[in-house]
Formats: structure tokens, sequence, C-alpha cells
């Protein structure tokens, strides 16, 4: 059937008292030109597509599986069988989810968030419901104070650094102990149900999830701009926004998007919240091509772009930890500070904040060499506002820098998923009181080292790959004008990506060395 | 100024999205959108933290700190004499000068969504008609105000305001104190007279029942507009509480009289003395178009005390008439003044503190006793000011346990403590005693409830003013809900009791029986002048915009109706279907609005004459189809009784079952009548055979003879409204082209002819438009009528 929009129906309720609004400010046509995705890319234009979108309970069957397999681990990981190999909560945690995750995150984006059980489980609360749509909240429903909200994804990364810290204290994930994963499961449900006691909306993911900043910066590869504007004007005209306030049929967005200026997908938790709330019908739910939210937005923001930097040299403690140099290291420190376990928080530390330190560097190395001074813009401001010669180059490098990262952290998890994820079998069938120790699944790998090592090398490869056609793509617009030497400017880019890359890929073949 | 003395004011870059909301809002200008951040700047120079942006922001991105940076509140002048005894003159004067007025007028920010319009239970356009007091153009702020008002110049002295329009003034929202907005209007309102309105008569008679705030808000829509109105009034004038509930020295009968004699400068019609008895009512209906009841709710509260069957206690109202007219009648002897010396007004309301004040008059001694917490207190703040300043005793947290007559002809009263710990809380009554006191005359002001015989008349009164827990978004993104707790307002949620006025005064439109109406007090029980006011004056509107449409002989007054079409489409599907309805509809009709059905609200239903309900089948075969779940919701909230017509656009894809029957019942349940209905798959096979049903049953029905006869007898109906009219009917367009053309060849072509010839081609190329994009089935027709149409 023709769709029709009639011209002279209206599709909204009036205001009948106010009437004197000042008129929005119209963006230019180009500002959004470069993300707003094609309007054949909108799925919801599909009836049974938008059908279950406009469900209340769509959100929360996406929950519910994860809901009930993350309350066994809690519940397996303290009464199931100690040994990691065979119990359920050890088994589908790391050799199966954590891999999972990453797969989600590169392919569509926050489509963890949109099912995620511990968020899910604590916004039950909050919202005193599973998925009706009520108005009043339980909790304090405090904002975050700009103090801390001025450091956006950053905060995030801070909690993920320290979930990997006790990970590696406690070697909860590899291969792993179940009762520490069933804590570890349970502090992020406590935490997250604390926080939306206290906070408004979705502030647990937005700043503090310890996998919020990992899926906001590496899922802006995928493939799911998420949910957008049908029409900009129609947004604009709105004088209601219940897509950001909440409307009858739907919560205001629990992440602080507005999908009228949504340049990204990086802070969309495909909720659907604003697709059901929209009085005009004007939200849609769009694919992009890969890497869009990467390379499209004109706002790059300096707490991803700093998110990006230190999930990198996170993921690089990672590798190096693996190396026989950082077990002396790590010996060393320890005998210095009296710590006794590894890992020493000194080294730790230290080595995430030089990996990210370092990259920056030489990103103010490549400012130094290329940017034309005359051409630095200077704005003074929060860590959130401040513009400067050296943001100007480090945002973009870093946003091109993103498939590397997320490459890696896939790459990084490889190992697990191909040498123990057939354990998951018998992990499951033991639930049910069957002894599957001597099961050879238990011992079975789908991919034995050393073509692990090639396969990561193979990941490697495409994330270099794809940082570079970041890069190329992020050059014309965001470094190009600061710079007299394109050409060379443009292939000491790419050196960056390949170099960096190549960095990570090095250290999975030292890695591989050092076992 | 200095640079530290500006507002603070910070943008949350992280969460600011650009949406501009607070940009659309900001009275003075000072917010501007950064595009290449997507981001709101503020100019903090040019800020007067209002915090209306804060208020509006929907993801709280936005903060201000420091002082509101407006000019101090223009005092008003009081009168206050040394002795009160026998002086009725009114204590508020309010401004004396131009000046003043200006200087006070000076201070409105003209708030682009001004949350004042909202606190006004009649939505007065004030920002509006302040602007014109700026330029001291008097008239021009009546026009304004008669927009709204049928007495801007008793609203103005008796409304509680901190609680309507200055309590949601957005600098009472910001915590400071509010644009004088009663001051102002009553200044502007003393100082002028509305026009008279040159209309053509409605052929609308409405009778009303009591001449108080209520029904002299319909009686002048009503008359403005061009209807019959009889006011059957109880007392000698009209006026009700006005004159009765309110003394000379707040409200003074000049004023009231001066808006009665506006009311019959309208050709209103008042029949003095005559109490109308409720059986009559079937007969008055017959007799008029409409019947209003609007005599207010008389019965009052009795108090609780022990012993007060012992001893004598005087109702309010007729200590006031008592004292009013002993004061009259010893004008000029003050000294002489009969009355009791001391008097215990039990309650400590307005009027408990009128019935103080004019014990004062009299020259006695007056205490108020108020169960209630004095922070929970309904008296308005000035109202007790001046009583404590003229000398009467006001108690809070004390009730009157006992009464007890004494030898020497006066009353003991002993008062105990009351303990109220919030605002909600019912106050505890304790036995401690807090005093004994002797007195001459005890007086009931504890207030007023409707009367016995009228709540069984109509078993659904009272209304409450309900809160809806999901708030009209537009409301919401207002900031109303969202304002600082304030002295001004007493601290009570300005916004949530603007919304429930406004549910009452939305109610008032709905007939409680065949053509007969409740407004006012009779409605919601004891309220305020203005919201009875208001919700005449909705009612007034509502009659006539029925009459115009039910009158289709009146030239120039024919009306489609105002479509509301509900659209209930998860997948998109109906939806698709639904616009097209709603688009070949649009071309007969002038307003027409298609909303998902969670947009539908019962009081939304109310403001439109045809409800659309797009709905489609839900259910199995097995289990028994039935319309989906959100609209078979929203037919069970329809008000009862509504005069909305009802038609149905049903989709199903296999078999709708008895889905039809089963919500036409339902929508008949609710006193709702369904003029049609249609079951079709998703292709919209029949849509326009449908259409043509509805308009069949819903459009005014019209003779073609009478409207071609119309248009050239007066010459004053519009082309356009022939099309309106006449709606999409094939028969009847053709009958009125043939017409037409008939008259055209008798008398020969003029202009006008000419042009509603064109109309009613227009209406048939439309028809015949959208036919063609329909099946094969129709095409046949299309061709019978262009025979016709020639």
């Amino acid at each position: 059937m023709t769709k029709v929009e009639p011209t002279k129906v209206k599709l909204v309720t009036d205001d009948v008292i106010s009437k004197r609004l000042h008129i929005p400010v119209v963006a230019s046509e180009d500002r959004f030109k470069a993300t707003d995705p094609s309007k054949s890319a909108n799925v919801a234009s599909h009836p049974v597509i938008a059908r279950i979108l406009s469900k209340r309970v769509t959100q929360f069957l996406m929950i519910i599986p994860n809901q009930i397999i993350f309350w066994l681990v809690i519940f397996l990981g303290f009464l199931g069988v100690v040994d990691p190999g065979i119990n359920f909560a050890t088994a589908i945690t790391w050799y199966l989810w954590f891999c999972l995750v990453f797969v989600m995150m590169a392919v569509i984006g926050r489509a963890w968030c949109s099912m995620c059980p511990f968020g899910g489980f604590a916004e039950w609360i909050q919202r005193r419901t599973f998925f009706k749509r009520l108005q009043k909240p339980l909790g304090l429903g405090r904002k975050l104070p700009e103090s801390w909200a001025q450091w956006g994804f950053t905060l995030s990364v801070g909690t993920f650094v320290f979930l990997t810290f006790l990970e590696e204290y406690f070697n909860i994930a590899g291969p792993g102990t179940p009762r520490d994963t069933s804590w570890m499961v349970l502090g992020i449900v406590v935490s997250a149900v604390t926080f939306y006691l206290v906070f408004e909306r979705r502030t647990f993911c937005r700043y503090f999830c310890p996998l919020s900043a990992l899926i906001g910066s590496v899922g802006s590869m995928g493939t799911v701009a998420g949910f957008r504007t049908n029409d900009r004007a129609v947004c604009l005209a709105c004088t209601t926004k219940d897509c950001m306030r909440g409307g009858s049929s739907g919560y205001g967005c629990p992440w602080y998007t507005w999908p009228g200026s949504a340049e990204s997908n990086a802070a969309c938790g495909l909720c659907t919240e604003c697709y059901k709330a929209c009085p005009s019908n004007n939200v849609g739910f769009y694919l992009q091509s890969p890497l869009t939210s990467v390379i499209a937005p004109k706002r790059r923001r300096a707490d991803i772009a700093w998110a990006v930097a230190l999930l990198w040299g996170l993921v690089l403690y990672q590798q190096v930890n693996a190396t026989n140099v950082y077990a002396s290291l790590d010996n060393y420190l320890n005998r210095m500070t009296g710590w006794n376990h590894y890992p020493n928080p000194i080294d730790y530390l230290v080595i995430i904040v030089l990996g990210a330190l370092l990259t920056a560097a030489l990103f103010k190395g490549y400012q130094m060499l290329f940017v034309d001074p005359a051409r630095g813009v200077h704005a003074e401001g929060n860590f959130m506002e401040k513009v400067n010669p050296f943001r100007q180059v480090f945002l973009p490098l870093s946003y091109a820098l993103i498939p590397i990262v997320g490459m890696d952290y896939f790459a990084r998890q490889l190992p697990k998923f191909f040498k123990h994820v057939p354990r998951l079998i018998p992990a499951i069938v033991q639930i049910f009181g069957v002894n599957t120790s001597k099961w050879s699944l238990v011992n079975y790998h789908l991919i034995s080292n050393p073509a692990i090592v090639d396969v990561q090398l193979v990941v490697m490869a495409i994330g270099i790959i794809g940082s570079i056609y970041a890069v190329l793509k992020i050059f014309g617009r965001d470094l190009a004008p600061l710079t007299q030497h394109v050409v060379g400017a443009k292939v000491a880019a790419v050196t960056l990506m390949v170099a960096l890359g190549g960095v990570a890929g090095w250290l999975y073949i030292i890695m591989h060395a050092a076992s | 100024m200095t640079v530290s003395e500006f507002p603070q004011v910070t943008v949350l870059k992280d969460r600011c999205s650009g949406c501009q909301e607070c940009l659309v809002r900001c009275p003075v200008e000072a917010i501007t959108l950064d595009e290449f951040t997507y981001t709101v700047d503020v100019d903090e120079s040019v800020c007067v933290a209002c915090r209306q942006c804060e208020r509006t922001c929907p993801f709280s991105a936005i903060h201000v700190e420091g002082t509101v940076r407006v000019d101090a509140r223009v005092p008003a002048h009081l009168f206050e004499p040394q002795d009160v005894r026998a002086d009725l003159h009114e204590v508020r004067v309010g401004f004396l000068t131009d000046e003043e007025l200006v200087a006070e007028a000076s201070r409105c920010l003209n708030c682009p969504d001004a949350t004042c319009v909202r606190g006004c239970p009649t939505h007065n356009d004030i920002p509006a008609f302040i602007e014109r007091a700026r330029n001291l153009d008097f008239d021009g702020a009546r026009a304004v105000l008669s927009a709204t008002s049928s007495m801007p110049e008793i609203c103005s002295r008796v409304c509680d305001t901190g609680t309507q329009c200055e309590g949601a003034c957005s600098f009472a929202l910001a915590g400071d104190m509010p644009v004088a907005i009663h001051e102002i209007e009553r200044y502007l309102a003393d100082r002028s007279a509305p026009t008279p309105p040159v209309v053509e008569s409605a052929g609308l008679s409405v009778a009303v029942i009591g001449g108080g705030p209520a029904g002299i808000g319909v009686a002048d829509v009503v008359a403005r507009g061009g209807g019959q109105v009889t006011i059957f009034e109880a007392g000698a004038e009209i006026g009700g509480l006005l004159r009765s509930g309110i003394p000379e020295f707040t409200l003074p009968n000049a004023v009231v009289s001066r808006v009665a004699s506006q009311l019959e400068e309208l050709g209103v019609e008042i029949v003095p003395n005559t109490r109308v008895s409720l059986e009559v009512l079937d007969d008055l209906a017959r007799s008029f178009d409409a019947v209003v009841i609007a005599q207010g709710a008389n019965a009052p509260l009795p108090i609780t005390a022990a012993g007060k069957e012992n001893v004598n206690v005087t109702e309010a109202n007729d200590f006031l008439d008592r004292a009013y007219h002993a004061i009259v009648d010893h004008v000029s002897d003050p000294q002489e003044l009969p009355g009791p010396k001391d008097v215990l007004v039990v309650g400590a309301g307005n009027t408990a503190m009128d019935v103080a004040r004019m014990t004062r008059r009299l020259g006695g001694t007056a205490t108020c006793v108020d169960w209630m917490d004095r922070r929970f207190s309904l008296v308005r703040p000035d109202e007790l000011g001046e009583a404590e300043h003229e000398g009467v005793e006001v108690l809070f947290s004390v009730t009157v346990a006992s009464l007890r007559p004494l030898a020497n002809g006066r009353i003991a009263a002993t008062l105990v403590a009351t303990v109220q710990e919030d605002r909600q809380q019912r106050p505890k009554v304790t036995d401690k005693v807090f005093r004994v006191m002797e007195v001459d005359e005890v007086v009931a002001a504890l207030g007023y409830r409707i009367e016995p015989e009228l709540l069984a008349a109509f078993p659904s009164l009272p209304v409450r003013k309900e809160v809806p827990i999901i708030k009209d978004r537009h409301w919401v993104a207002s900031g109303i809900f969202n304002g600082l707790a304030n002295d001004i307002s007493r601290r009570m949620a300005v916004g949530d009791l603007s919304v429930g006025r406004e549910h009452a005064r939305v109610r008032a439109q709905v007939a409680l029986k065949d053509h007969v109406y409740v407004v006012g007090d009779s409605l919601i029980g004891p309220s305020t002048v203005v919201e009875a006011m208001a919700q005449g004056r909705k009612l007034g509107r509502s009659l006539l915009d029925r009459s115009s449409r039910l009158a289709p002989s009146v030239v120039g007054r024919l009306r489609p109706p105002r479509v509301l079409v509900s659209i209930d489409s998860p997948g998109g599907t109906t939806r698709a279907l639904a616009l097209r309805l709603a688009d070949l509809l649009s071309s007969v009709t002038n307003e027409i609005v298609a909303v998902p059905v969670d947009q539908v609200t019962p009081d939304l239903v109310t403001d439109f004459d045809l409800l659309v309900l797009a709905t489609w089948v839900d259910g199995l075969v097995v289990g028994g189809q039935h319309a989906s779940p959100a609209t078979d919701h929203l037919v069970g909230q329809l008000p009862l009784g509504a005069a909305t017509q009802v038609a149905v656009l049903m989709t199903y894809g296999f078999d709708p079952g008895h889905a039809m029957s089963r919500l036409e019942t339902s929508v008949t349940q609710r006193g709702l009548h369904v003029v049609a209905q249609r079951a079709m798959k998703s292709h919209g096979d029949g849509l326009f055979d449908f259409a043509r049903e509805l308009c069949e049953a819903a459009w005014p029905d019209v003779e073609s003879a009478d409207l071609t006869k119309a248009v050239f007898v007066s010459g004053e109906l519009t082309p356009s409204q022939v099309g309106a009219t006449v709606g999409i009917r094939p028969e009847l367009a053709a009958a009125v082209a043939r017409s037409i053309n008939e008259m055209r060849a008798l008398r020969g072509t003029d202009e006008l002819m000419t042009q509603v010839m064109t109309s009613v081609n227009e209406l048939q190329v439309v028809i015949d438009a959208w036919r063609r994009q329909d099946k094969s089935a129709q095409q046949g027709h299309v061709a019978r009528t262009s025979v016709l149409i020639q």
C-alpha cells in the first residue's frame, strides 16, 4: 500500500496554550549529511519489525534469556563444581560470552546493551516494572554532577581498568575460578542496582559500566546506526521531545541521546524507547555501513578519544603481560614494593597509561610535524569542551585507531574461545548432575596454537585495514585542512596506523613465543 | 551591572543534544546553538536566571546559579484605616498610576512558553495583555482579556493567584517574586470595557440556572456567539456568591453590577427571584437547546463539635448578609451598629476570614480556628495578613471540641490542639485543651458542598480535578511541573493544580443528561470564581460549536465536524490506511488531526466532533477476535456521554470475527454513538465507500435546495463551506451542482455563483481523483456522477 503523509492533516496535537515559541535553529544541510543513514536503511519501515519495536515487551524478551543465564552463573559459580573447565559460570562467561560481546559490538554496536541483564535488572527495579510504561520511578533520581559527567566515557574506562585488575589478580577469567566469577557478576549487578537507585535513567550504563566505553567506542565500527530521526525538520518542529522526556508509550532516552541529532551509535543503547515515545512516528531504526560512526561524526568527543587511547593501553598490557620481560618486571616490582601477587598495580597502571600516553605522544609528534600552527584552534573549557591543535589531531586519529583497538581486544579473546568453548557442552550437561569431567570435549580445542596466532594475525590485519580505511576517510575532512603537506601527512597517518597495528600483531607472535 | 552579578550557567556538553528545547523557550534569547558541536551556548550577560531552560531541558543538561535578575515588584496600595468599624471600602486598591502599571508590566519577560497562561484556569493570554499594558493600550488589553475571560475586573480582585497564574510565573517557579499579574489585570479591566460583538443569531437557546461566575461564563460566550441565553437567578440580581459570599471590602457590588450590566447589554435575559427545581429540568430541556445547571455548591458543611445542637451556630453566608445590611443601614451612625461583640469563627479559609473581618467592621472581636497547620492552610496569605492586621485572631492547629450555652446567653467553646505533619495528612485531634473561651456567637465557615438533591440527580457528580498519571506532553514540556517549591504558591505543586483544573474545565462540556450540563461548583464542588467561569466559558464555546454544526439552515454558520483520527498501528499498515482516509476527509473538513492512539486522551476527545478509531483485529479465530488492546483501553476511558461521534476503521488479516461488534458495544456502553464502521484488509478496498458512509452520517445533513438557496439569498456562505458541508457525498454534490446550474440559468452568472460552482466541482474532482486510485468497481460510480455534474 502506498504510504501517504497528508499535507492538510495534522499529525500531532497542537498546544492550544503556547503559541509563541522561538523558531529553532536549522542546521546547515551538510551538518548531518555524512552521518545520516540512507532512508532505505530504515528497517523499521518493515511492518513486522515495526510491530516488534513498538511492543513494550520487546526489550524484556531480549533481556530475560541473559537474565536467566547470568543468575545461573551466579548460583552455579558458588554452588557448582570447582573445576572452571566444566563449571557453567566460567565456561559460558569467559569462553563464549566475552567473545560474543566483541563480535556483537564490532558487527552491530551496542547490541549487548539492549539485552544486558545487569543494567536490565537494575532498570526493572528502577522503573518498578519489567516492561510497562509507568511514571514514578523508584530511587532518588539524581543527575550525575557536571564535575563527573564531563569525563564521559573515560569514567567507564576507569571501572574497566579496575575490573580487569581484579580479573587478573584473582585469575577470574582464564581458565578462571567459578566462585570469583560469581562474585564479579554479582558485584556488577549490585553496583548497577545501587547506581540505578541513586541516579536517574541509565547513568550507570552511560558513565560507569565497565564495558560501556569499550562497547561505545569499538561499537562505532558496527553496522547498526541505531534509532535516528526520519525527518529532522519534524524533530525540530516538535516542541515536546517525548523521545527525550518520555511519552505515553515510551520512556525518555535512558542514554541521553536525541535521535534528532545523533551522529554516532556510541550512545544509542538500542532500547527502542524513543521509537515508542515519538508522537510523530518519526523515529526509525537504521543500519549503516561499517565504520560509519568512526569516520563520519563531525563532533569528535574527547572522552571517546581518550577512552580509545586508554583501552589501547589496556589491551597492550594484556598482551605484554604474557611475555617473559613482563614477568621479570612484575616480580621485580613485587620484591621492591612487597606486593607479593600478580599483577603489581604499579606496572599494571603504568603500562596502561604509558600505552595511552605514548600513543598520544605519537599523535602530538604528528601534530608538530604536520599541523600548520596558523590553522590551530584554541578554545578554553572543561575536559569535554576545550579545543587545541593537539586535540585537533588526537581526536580524529584516536577515532581512526578504533578498528585496531577493537580487533586487538577480539583477537585477545580468541585463544579462550578456540581452546575452551567446546567445554560449554559438558558444563551445561554437568548442571543436571552428570559427571562430564572425563568427556573428551573438555580438552577438545577447535583450533590450537600456532593456528590461533595465525587467526589473531588475520584479525589484526583486518583491524589495520579498517584503520587505514578510516584514517584515509577521516584525513580528508579533519586533518587535510590543518596541514600544508597533505600527501606527507596522509602517508604519515596511514603509517602510524600500520605501525600501531603492527605492534599489536607482533606482540601476539611474542606472546606465542613466550608460551 | 558587574560581571559577578551575572548568573552562572553551566551547559553539560556531554548530555546536551542540541534539541533546542531551551532555546525556543528562553525569553531573553540568551541561548544559541553551536552547530559544530550541536550543543547550546549561553550568553550569561543576557541571561536573567529565570531558569526556564533548566526546567525545560529534557536531559537536565543545563544548570543556572544566581538570583533572578529582575527589578523589585511594584508594591500595590492597600486601604488600611485605623478603625475598620462600618468601613466597607475596598481594602486592596491596586495600582494608582500608569507609571506603576508600566513599571510592573515591564518586569514580565513575555515568555515564549508562558507557564502563567497554563496556571490561569481560563488561560488568559497574560503576556499579550501585559505587553499592551506596557503601551497603555487599555482597549487592546481588554480585547485580549475578553477573548478568555468574562469578568477580568472580578477575577483580578478575588483570584488566588499564588496557586494560579502568579504561582506559575517563571519567576515564581524560579523561587522569586512573580509579576503582579492580577494587579495589572485589574488596572486594565477597571479602565476599559468589553466591546459588544457583531454577530448574527446562532439559532441556539440556552437556559442557565444560576447567575454566578459559571452561569455568567456560559451566558457571556453564548450571547457573544449569537445565542439566546436566559438566566434563572434565585436572588434579586445575578452574581451568586460574588454578591452573597464575598464582602464589599474585597469585591464591591458595583464591580459585580458592572459585569451584570455588560451581560444584559449582550441581550441576556435575566429572570430574577426564580429558583428552578430539578424536577422541571426535562421541561426546560424541551424548551431550550441546552440547560446549564450553574447553581453553585451551597450546602454548608456542619461543624462537628460536641454540644453544637444546644447552641445557635450561624452559617457564614447568613452572617455576612446580615452584617452587610447592618453596616449599610448604619453607615451614618457607626457607633450604633448592632452585632455580636465576640465571635468564634470555625474554619480559617477565605470565607472565615471574610466573616471575621466583617465582625471587626461590626465592632466586635473575632477568633478563627482552623484544625490545619498554618503551613498547609488553604487561606490566601494576603487575606490572612489583612485579617490579622485588622485585629482578627487566627488560630491554626486548633479545633472546637465542644460548645456549651452559658446562663448569661453567651457560649463557652473548648478549643483543643490538633497535629498535622504534612499537607496530605488529615489533622489529628488531641486531648490537649488549648483554650476555653466565651463568645457571643459561633459562625460555621468550614466550606460548602454540592446540594444532596443535585448529587442524587446526577450520580457522577462531583467531577474530580484529577491529575493524570501521564500528563499532557505540552504541559510537561513547558516545565510547569519542575518549578522550585516557593512561598508564592504556598509550596503547592502549581503544575498539578493546573492540570487538575484543566481536566475539570474540559469535562464541563460533557452533558450529564440529554441536553443538560452542569458547570462550576455544582460540577466539581466548591472551587474558585475563575474556575467556575472558565468551565462556563468552555461549555458555552462547545454549545456554539455544536449548534453551528446542527443548524445548517442558518447562513454562514455551517461547520463540518472537527475530526480526530486515533491511529493504533504498531506495524504501520493500519496507519497507512488511516492516513489515506484522513487525507480524503481533509478535503471536506477544516480541522483533522491524526495521531497515535497513545496520544488520544479522553479530554482531547471531547474537543472533537468525530473520533475515527483506526484499529486492527487482535486475537485468534479460536479464542475470539477483538479490537487492539490500546484502542480497547481508549474506548474504556471515553468520557461518559460525550457528544463526540465515533467511526471505526478496522483492519484484519484473515477474519474480523466479532471484533467490530464488540468494539461498538464498548463504545455504546460509554454513551457514544458509532455512526460508521468498516472492517477491511490492508489493501484498502472499500475505503472510499467508507468515507462516503462516514460523511453521510457525520456531516451536517443538508438539502441541496436549501444550501443553494442559502448561497444566493444571503451571498455570505463561502464557497469552501459548500464542500465542507456536503462532505464526500457524490450524489449530494451532484445535486447541489445541478441546483446551482438551474439557478444560474435563471439568474445569469455572477461571481459568487461561479465560485460556488467551482467549489462543488473541486470537491467532485477530489472525490474522482481519489476514486481513480481505487478499484475498478468504483469507476462506474464516477461515470454516473460526472453526467450529473455536467
